[in-house]
């Protein structure tokens, strides 16, 4: 299989872009912390390096395979099969902050099977709706086992727990369904019958109810549950319009937890300022125009559903981390796409844009 | 699978599309929102989480006396904390620190191993500088010095209640330390340092470098101090009292050479004695005057043109009745001249001067001499003492406060009142502070001098005159000074314990100025429930004279070679030294001496009269309306004036009875002024030919 060059450039140099700028992003928010957890700055930005190398590189060797390869039944089913084991095999593993996430191999290897279980989901679903995408208005017979695979991939990750993940994963399949064409009754069916299913998870855990109260009034107890969110809101706002200067925040020196994770983005604000942040969020905004773009002209079914769940999948996810960093919806445990410091993600992410960008060079010109 | 698909509803597709494009949107405004609009808003809270500011203290001034000598100066010395989380080995830690600190190194375990307290905790503040190198040696990590600033008395108790302390935080807290704190203190310096969220520093920054406190030069000499102190010590153990104070100031401008507190207290261990002890009583204590106040009435009355230097003042056999309650003197003077009244300290001419001021003149005298209000002295916790407003008055409180009672003075309201008398008739703002200079010694200030003519020179001059006579011959013989011409007032009062006069318990004072004609110095001694004999010209004279003499020798005042060798027969003088204390009010306890000490004193000092509830009213008619007025005033019965010429008649009418406070109706006239002429032994009082006209020339009936 010969080399081929990127069928959608813009894309392939902004899926690029962004991964260097989130090596260096990691690597400014980690390093005091890395030197302080594992006396080595460079700790956190090594492991990210690894993991977008290899990621780098699947994504062109994906990117060079024909995505029909992904569309057979068998390699369905088996990717299916292996993505249940793995979310089931997680349980297994011992705790990590009170969640099992992770399957490990030594101290180095860790890997998050919710991760791959979300694309393998959205190549299920859209070798599925490729084959009944016009009956999935048939309630029992198309719309449910499509639900029930869900149900039963969303409330593996969701038992982990890791309920940020599993609402991820509803909210892109919903909204695939809804372009899929699936009716406003259904679509009406589903939300009452999800909503108990949402309010006992939240009921279940008591920090989620925390962090909802938290987000509703982040300054209410800033050293208690509020102070992730308002150390966040801190970072970004004393940013400015200009920022302080790569690596020069002030809030990843432990104030802000998780700052070269989950809330890079508050730091790209206080480091960069609304410059820096404007773009990276015009930036995934311009990743998902693009592979709306490569979707459409997607010459079949399969190749539009994956197409667009996968970018369906970066710009919800990136969008929501954003959002959750500022403030605007409750602490969710989803990474920035491609930015944030976290192997499995920038892994699949990276997988998922060579998908994507070989579904773009079938693209018919309209 | 060739052939572009549609997609299946492309309406949706635009409708996600939007949903995307709006949601980008809102993030773009809410960064705008947080990253300009409240941008400020951010930064402030940043900043208060990312740099803590710590302020350091600036060396505090100096203490000088008037010689330049130190008399309170700061060292440096360390205190050690400890920070236990990041220490390793709690145990072994505190039993080194313990062993080097001399401390309880079980106690310092289980402080330091104390969960609440382990972000920062002080082991032991200011510890010896020997200890310092060894704490140092011993490395352990989370265990440092903090270099702190103590204050340090040289002359450890030498005018302690004057200088007061610092406290543990270096914030002055008694005497001039905290009269001057702004002064001394300077200005902190300001470090700030960048923090982590574990509170751990890294980088300072001096904002602001401690500008040094300046410092003081006082009016106060070391010599003159310790001179007054070792010649109270002595005075007040020697009398066996409480209590004394004694203060040396210069007479022309109120610059105070020395102020003496005993008991005193040690500046550098003032922690070890009572709260109490600390107290500057000079300033902050209340006593009844007793006899030295009957300088104001006869002064005032000089000044009004009631009386004159060499006036005959008819002392009736030592009682006058005011108000119906009988004063008494301690001897039974006839005539005695205005000095003379002062030398004696005689209570029946001093409330004679008292009656022709009349209450609201002699009100006016008072507050004149500065009583009632503050000194304004540079010394924390001045109080302003009790002078009622003469409209409150009763019928008694003229003659009591004629002769120092029924007021509330303080030592320093007494000495400064008095001292007008010795500098020519001016009230001086008293003051310890000559001079506040900064760090390098140059002047920020000088004393805040203050005077104000209270009187007329020649007043000045007729009252000293009579004070000198008071250390010739009258109460005050004991306070003569050898080479030197001195002047002074004693007194007695009995102090008031529980709402009450004493009859055990009495402040004896002295005040004089030496040397004569133009004294340089005011002394005042005043000594508190002194055992034995009490009397101000016994107890307290005898101190003014040690620590005069000693002061006029430190100023290098040359002696006068003409006076005659000084020849005091202490016996002599404690025979004549006695001022008679006299029951003002008639509310005091009716017991008539105690009776476990009924042969304390030669003379009855405690003689009660019992009031009676009735007097007969007077024969007014005939009599002068001034003799009527002061008539009334003496008997406190208040008169209600009608017309003006001789009385003709009264309500009620003569002989009636009356009680205090009563009013009496009285009518005037002017018509056919023979035919009242002089009705001859009607008049029953004694009092009245005491009263002459002011141009009338002195005499008797």
């Amino acid at each position: 299989m010969a080399y081929r060059a990127p069928s959608d450039r813009m894309l392939f140099i902004l899926t690029s872009l962004l991964t260097i700028f989130g090596l260096v992003m990691v690597y400014s928010a980690s390093s005091v912390v890395a030197s302080s957890r594992h006396g080595l700055s460079y700790y956190y930005f090594l492991r990210q390096l690894v993991y977008a190398a290899a990621g780098y590189a699947l994504m062109l060797a994906l990117m060079n395979r024909d995505y029909h390869f992904w569309q057979q039944d068998k390699v369905v089913g088996l990717l299916l099969i292996l993505s249940a084991g793995s979310l089931l095999l997680v349980f297994t593993q011992p705790r990590i902050n009170a969640a099992h996430r992770w399957l490990r191999y030594g101290s180095f290897i860790s890997f998050q099977p919710s991760e791959i279980a979300k694309l393998v989901f959205l190549v299920f679903m859209a070798a599925f709706l490729h084959k009944y995408g016009d009956e999935i208005n048939q309630p029992v017979k198309r719309l449910l086992p499509c639900l029930l695979v869900l149900g039963l991939f969303g409330g593996l990750i969701a038992a982990e727990p890791d309920l940020g993940q599993a609402v991820t994963l509803a909210l892109i399949v919903i909204v695939i369904l809804f372009v899929a064409g699936i009716s406003w009754k259904s679509l009406a069916g589903m939300a009452l019958l999800s909503a108990p299913a949402v309010c006992l998870a939240i009921v279940s855990m008591p920090y989620r109810g925390e962090r909802i109260k938290a987000f509703l009034n982040p300054f209410h107890d800033p050293l208690g549950t509020g102070w992730q969110i308002s150390q966040s809101l801190t970072a970004v706002g004393s940013g400015g319009p200009w920022g302080l200067g790569l690596g020069a925040s002030r809030q990843k020196l432990f104030f802000l937890p998780e700052a070269h994770s989950d809330f890079i983005f508050a730091v790209i604000g206080e480091e960069l300022g609304l410059m820096g942040a404007g773009f990276v969020a015009l930036a995934f905004l311009l990743f998902f125009y693009r592979g709306i773009k490569i979707a459409l002209r997607a010459p079949d079914r399969f190749g539009f559903y994956l197409g667009l769940g996968i970018t369906l999948m970066v710009a919800i996810q990136a969008f929501i981390n954003i959002s959750m960093v500022l403030a605007m919806i409750p602490t969710k445990g989803i990474a920035l796409p491609f930015i944030s410091q976290g192997g499995s993600s920038l892994l699949l992410n990276l997988v998922a844009t060579g998908l994507l960008l070989n579904i773009a060079h079938y693209a018919e010109e309209p | 699978m060739a052939g572009r698909v549609d997609a299946p509803h492309p309406g949706r597709v635009t409708l996600v599309i939007g949903f995307v494009t709006l949601w980008s949107l809102v993030i773009l405004g809410r960064l705008m929102q947080l990253q300009v609009i409240k941008h400020e808003e951010f930064t402030q809270l940043a900043l208060k989480r990312h740099v803590v500011t710590r302020s350091v203290l600036a060396p505090r001034g100096i203490v000088y006396d008037s010689h330049m000598d130190e008399l309170a100066t700061s060292v440096r010395v360390s205190t050690v904390v400890a920070e236990p989380k990041r220490i390793q080995e709690i145990p072994r830690a505190a039993h080194s620190l313990a062993a080097i600190l001399r401390m309880n190194s079980v106690e310092l375990k289980t402080r330091m191993m104390d969960p609440s307290r382990q972000t920062f905790q002080i082991v032991k503040r200011r510890i010896d500088p020997k200890d310092e190198a060894r704490i140092e040696a011993l490395g352990i990590d989370g265990v440092h010095l903090i270099e702190e600033s103590m204050r340090v008395y040289p002359n450890r108790k030498l005018a302690s209640h004057t200088l007061g302390f610092v406290n543990m935080n270096g914030d002055g807290a008694s005497g001039l330390e905290v009269q001057y704190d702004k002064e001394l203190k300077g200005t902190p310096g300001l470090i700030s340092f960048n923090v982590d969220a574990l509170r751990r520093s890294f980088r300072g920054n001096v904002e602001q470098p401690p500008i040094q406190g300046h410092s003081l030069v006082l009016s106060l000499d070391r010599s003159i101090q310790y001179i007054t102190e070792r010649e109270l010590a002595a005075g007040v153990e020697g009398a066996h009292a409480k209590a004394g104070i004694a203060i040396v100031m210069e007479s022309e401008t109120g610059r105070i050479l020395a102020l003496a507190n005993y008991p005193d207290f040690n500046c550098n261990k003032y922690n070890e004695y009572d709260a109490g002890f600390w107290r500057n009583r000079a300033v902050s204590d209340l006593f009844e005057p007793g006899s030295t106040f009957k300088v104001v009435v006869a002064t005032a009355a000089l000044e009004a043109g009631l009386t004159r230097p060499d006036e005959v003042i008819d002392c009736q056999k030592g009682s006058i009745t005011i108000g119906g309650h009988v004063f008494h003197d301690h001897h039974p003077y006839d005539l005695l001249t205005f000095g003379q009244v002062l030398e004696n300290s005689s209570n029946v001419g001093a409330v004679k001067l008292g009656l022709r001021l009349g209450e609201e003149r002699l009100y006016e005298a008072l507050r004149n001499f500065g009583f009632g209000a503050k000194t304004e002295v540079d010394l924390p916790g001045e109080i302003v003492g009790l002078v009622r407003d003469w409209r409150n008055w009763s019928a008694l409180s003229i003659g009591a406060i004629s002769f120092g009672q029924e007021v509330g003075v303080t030592p320093i309201q007494m000495l400064v009142g008095i001292n007008a008398i010795a500098n020519g008739g001016y009230r001086v703002r008293p003051t310890l502070v000559d001079r506040v200079i900064d760090y390098r010694g140059d002047l920020v200030r000088t004393r805040a001098s203050q005077t104000q003519r209270i009187m007329k020179t020649e007043t000045a001059a007729a009252v000293l005159r009579a004070f000198e006579g008071v250390v010739l011959r009258g109460t005050g013989k004991a306070a003569a000074l050898e080479g030197y011409r001195a002047a002074g007032k004693t007194g007695t009062a009995q102090k008031i314990v529980d709402g009450r006069y004493s009859a055990t318990k009495y402040v004896s004072s002295f005040i004089g100025f030496a040397p004569l004609p133009d004294p340089k110095v005011t002394v005042m001694v005043m000594v508190d429930e002194p055992n034995g004999t009490i009397y101000g010209g016994t107890v307290a004279a005898p101190v003014f004279q040690k620590i005069t003499q000693e002061v006029l020798l430190q100023l290098k005042v040359a002696p006068d070679q003409t006076l005659p060798a000084r020849k005091f027969d202490p016996a002599l003088a404690a025979r004549d030294s006695e001022d008679y204390l006299p029951n003002a009010t008639p509310v005091l306890p009716l017991v008539a001496q105690d009776p476990r000490k009924p042969e304390k004193t030669k003379n009855e000092v405690i003689k009660v009269y019992v009031p009676d509830s009735t007097l007969a009213m007077p024969d007014f008619r005939g009599m002068a309306k001034r003799k009527v007025v002061a008539r009334c005033q003496e008997l406190g019965i208040r008169v209600q004036a009608d017309g003006s010429g001789i009385a003709v008649s009264q309500l009620p009418p003569p002989g009636t009875a009356v009680a205090f406070g009563d009013t009496c109706n009285v009518v005037f006239a002017k018509k056919n002024l023979s035919s009242y002429k002089s009705i001859p032994g009607l008049t029953l009082d004694t009092a009245e030919r005491s009263v002459p006209p002011p141009n009338e020339t002195p005499g008797r009936h």
